[in-house]
């Protein structure tokens, strides 16, 4: 399903923001499929009902921070980050975690509302990568 | 008449919802006790949605839950429910309970596959998710009781 264009540019600017955070600690992107090639990659789903976005943040680097840890790394850093955006910061929920604990959660269905954030819009928010002349 | 789906149409009573809960619970804390490991988190996912639906009764002076608060979307109860936002205060004791949250989220999505499937969490597991759902400190149900 095609989402609103305003919120593919929520999505884009989250994606942005999580780009930037592993940036400053050296990691490589990598989309799910293709992990053997990076470092960390980004699932991200909305609740058109509530306007929430769910964000599955996974990356060899949390693995051994205790997961309050990681979260509070990880919140610190997008709420400075949308400083200027509140509504948007409370729009989202992060869930950093390790690609073992990806692999065991990856198997649950979306719940009903759920909608996905297709892989392309994420890769697209990369800093380095700049603006697809196809997303908005 | 009101049909399902109005708010003009009320579903189970406030104080049996507010025993139903306190009984999941319970079911859940036995049958992780006889090490029915999966059962026992469905039960305590049931106990987490009851209340927050007996929380939006109280709050919104309702005797009965109306129909269509009758969901199982964890996310929307939550909101309705006028936690949503207290639980995103940047306090460390918040910040604990919506890791706490967002781990029994992600369980709760799979509830409904899960009667189709054989017994998979291991007891350490379980007894982890339960944890963060009632450890006296930052359990989410011990938190939602705090909230006035």
């Amino acid at each position: 399903m095609d989402l609103h264009p305003t919120l593919r540019r929520a999505a884009r600017r989250i994606a942005e923001v999580l780009h930037e955070y592993a940036a400053t600690r050296g990691w490589k992107y990598t989309r799910w499929q293709d992990w053997s090639e990076g470092d960390y990659s980004i699932e991200m789903t909305l609740n058109e009902q509530w306007l929430r976005f769910d964000v599955q943040f996974i990356a060899t680097g949390f693995a051994g921070m205790d997961p309050y840890q990681a979260f509070n790394s990880v919140q610190d850093w997008l709420e400075s980050q949308l400083i200027n955006d509140p509504e948007l910061a409370r729009m989202v929920d992060i869930r950093p975690m390790t690609p073992e604990q990806f692999e065991r959660v990856s198997q649950f269905s979306l719940s009903d509302p759920d909608v996905r954030v297709d892989a392309e819009l994420i890769a697209s928010a990369m800093p380095s990568t700049g603006p697809s002349p196809t997303t908005p | 008449m009101a049909g399902r789906g109005s708010f003009a149409s009320f579903g189970a009573p406030v104080q049996d919802l507010d025993l139903a809960w306190q009984e999941r619970l319970e079911d859940a804390r036995i049958l992780l006790a006889q090490g029915r490991t999966d059962s026992a988190l469905i039960q305590a996912i049931y106990a987490l949605e009851i209340r927050l639906k007996e929380r939006i009764c109280r709050q919104l002076d309702l005797r009965q839950l109306p129909h269509p608060l009758e969901i199982h979307d964890l996310q929307g109860l939550l909101i309705v429910s006028g936690l949503s936002g207290r639980m995103e205060a940047s306090t460390p004791l918040e910040r604990r309970v919506r890791v706490n949250w967002n781990i029994l989220r992600a369980y709760a999505d799979e509830v409904n596959d899960q009667r189709y499937k054989p017994q998979s969490m291991t007891p350490q597991d379980a007894q982890a998710l339960m944890d963060k759902l009632t450890n006296p400190q930052d359990g989410v149900l011990t938190w939602i009781s705090t909230q006035p």
